[in-house]
């Protein structure tokens, strides 16, 4: 057990090529997903944010969970436990991966590696010399023919000094750059040139028909389209059309009936000639509508 | 993140169908058969090798449980003994449970040794060829039908709010809601989630 968790650092240090040794590592064995702990600063400085993110290392042919998990699945999650004055920000999820598995059963979710990252901001009276601890609780589903869950505790323990001293650059550059961005600056970038969408209300019972209408400043090589909905909304498979400089997407959309809906979140990915994706997310509006109409039985 | 129009429904539609709507319609995958529509019928063998057919239970209160032996979600409801205490509890109220293995790489004899295994009292049938779950839209293991007594499907999705098994507090079981209503006479208040869990391992050729 201890020679294998320190192969699997060994090698999670060269395969990644970044400096300083990861502050944690859980699991190894035959646990397909590997998890290791790690801060964008060797110290920090008091009030000035820093970054933390959880890496996991999937093995070949297994798959963990993006946000939303698709059909089936559960979705990874990270909570992290601060000392007090400490405060976290979002979870930020890169670019999903979509997998149809058989039966036409749509998955959402990473495969390799991913690292799911939040922003830490430090209270302002932090004193240097000073040291503190974060821990991170990951679980999360991976599934090949089968499927596993797991679970792991990392904790990472920090300095304080008077300026923040940045570590781990290249691995938190490398997947900040896979994380979704706003459609302004994709427009900025002239990627893109309009996104239109009727999102109105969802009636009663029925279904709604969304509809998404994209015109890109280029044509992309491929377009995936990923809803995240909410309990409270239910969706069937959407489907993705892109003939010349516009894409058009349909999907339809249902109220469960459990909780309030009142929108849908989505992501856009585009991939373009040379293999490089970009995604955007875009956020649905569902005005209150009545709730579903119960069943007469 | 800026707040899309809402433009007007009927031009975004008509461009997205107008346009491209016969190939949209073509890709839209199988989805899960509706509720307040009539069940499809099904004849299956169970695992004592017993044929079971859904119409023969017309004018009964039927629940179908997709079930995989190998998925984790399906392993925790069972060591938690959820779906035997729903099936003996509800048996008392005339209601039918029969559970749905759609695992392609399992057959009748794997099927009987986990129903010994399990002292499962009702039936588990065979769906190995993955057609009744791809008629029903069956995605995850577990994944829950109720069937009303007219043949019509009263509820569709997830047994509980529950899918990591971790809530100390606030479990909904939908299911049993969705049966008391039905068993009352009551509407069901909810008639669809999404159900959690492992996907349903179709045949891979069927993709």
């Amino acid at each position: 057990m201890r020679r294998l968790l320190h192969a699997g650092l060994w090698l999670l240090i060269a395969a990644a090529g970044f400096g300083p040794a990861p502050t944690a590592l859980a699991a190894a064995g035959d646990e397909p997903v590997q998890t290791a702990f790690f801060a964008d600063a060797s110290a920090v400085a008091a009030g000035q944010p820093f970054k933390v993110g959880v890496l996991f290392r999937i093995a070949p042919e297994w798959h963990i969970y993006w946000k939303y998990p698709g059909d089936a699945g559960l979705a990874t999650e990270v909570k992290f436990e601060l000392p007090k004055g400490f405060v976290a920000g979002e979870l930020q999820w890169p670019l999903p991966q979509s997998f149809v598995q058989p039966g036409d059963v749509a998955g959402y979710g990473y495969t390799g590696e991913v690292l799911l990252t939040a922003q830490i901001t430090p209270p302002k009276d932090l004193r240097v010399g000073e040291e503190f601890a974060i821990r991170a609780k990951a679980s999360w589903l991976s599934c090949h023919d089968v499927c596993r869950p797991g679970r792991a505790e990392l904790n990472a323990r920090l300095a304080v000094a008077a300026q923040r001293e940045p570590a781990n650059g290249t691995l938190f550059g490398k997947w900040a750059a896979r994380l979704p961005r706003t459609e302004e600056s994709w427009t900025a970038a002239k990627h893109l040139r309009s996104v239109v969408a009727n999102a109105d209300t969802l009636p009663a019972s029925a279904e709604t028909k969304i509809a998404i209408v994209i015109v890109w400043g280029a044509k992309p090589a491929k377009v995936e389209f990923f809803p995240a909905p909410t309990e409270a909304v239910l969706t069937d498979k959407p489907s993705v059309n892109t003939a010349e400089d516009r894409t058009a997407i349909v999907m339809t959309a249902r109220r469960s009936g459990v909780g309030a809906a009142d929108r849908l979140d989505c992501l856009v990915v585009f991939t373009l000639a040379d293999g490089e994706r970009g995604g955007f997310p875009i956020q649905l509006n569902m005005p209150a509508g009545e709730a579903a109409a119960p069943s007469t039985p | 993140m800026k707040t899309l129009h809402v433009v007007t429904a009927a031009a975004v539609i008509v461009a997205a169908l107008g346009i491209y709507g016969l190939r949209a319609q073509a890709q839209n995958g199988p989805a899960s058969a509706p509720v307040r529509k009539p069940a499809p019928d099904f004849t299956l063998t169970d695992q004592k090798g017993n044929t079971v057919k859904l119409s023969d239970f017309k004018g009964k209160v039927v629940v179908l449980e997709w079930t995989n032996p190998d998925c984790p979600f399906v392993q925790r409801h069972y060591k938690a003994g959820t779906m035997a205490a729903m099936a003996k509890s509800y048996a008392a109220r005339s209601v039918v449970w029969l559970a749905i293995n759609s695992t392609y790489y399992m057959n009748r004899e794997k099927d009987a040794e986990w129903a010994e295994k399990q002292q499962i009292a009702y039936p588990v049938l065979g769906d190995h060829d993955g057609k009744v779950g791809q008629a029903y839209g069956a995605k995850t293991s577990p994944h829950m039908f109720v069937i009303d007594a007219n043949g019509n499907i009263a509820y569709q999705g997830a047994i509980d709010n529950d899918a990591s098994g971790e809530k100390k507090e606030g479990v909904v079981n939908y299911v049993a809601q969705a049966l008391n209503a039905v068993l009352a006479g009551t509407p069901v208040a909810i008639t669809e989630t999404k159900s959690y869990g492992c996907s349903v391992k179709y045949p891979p050729e069927q993709t």
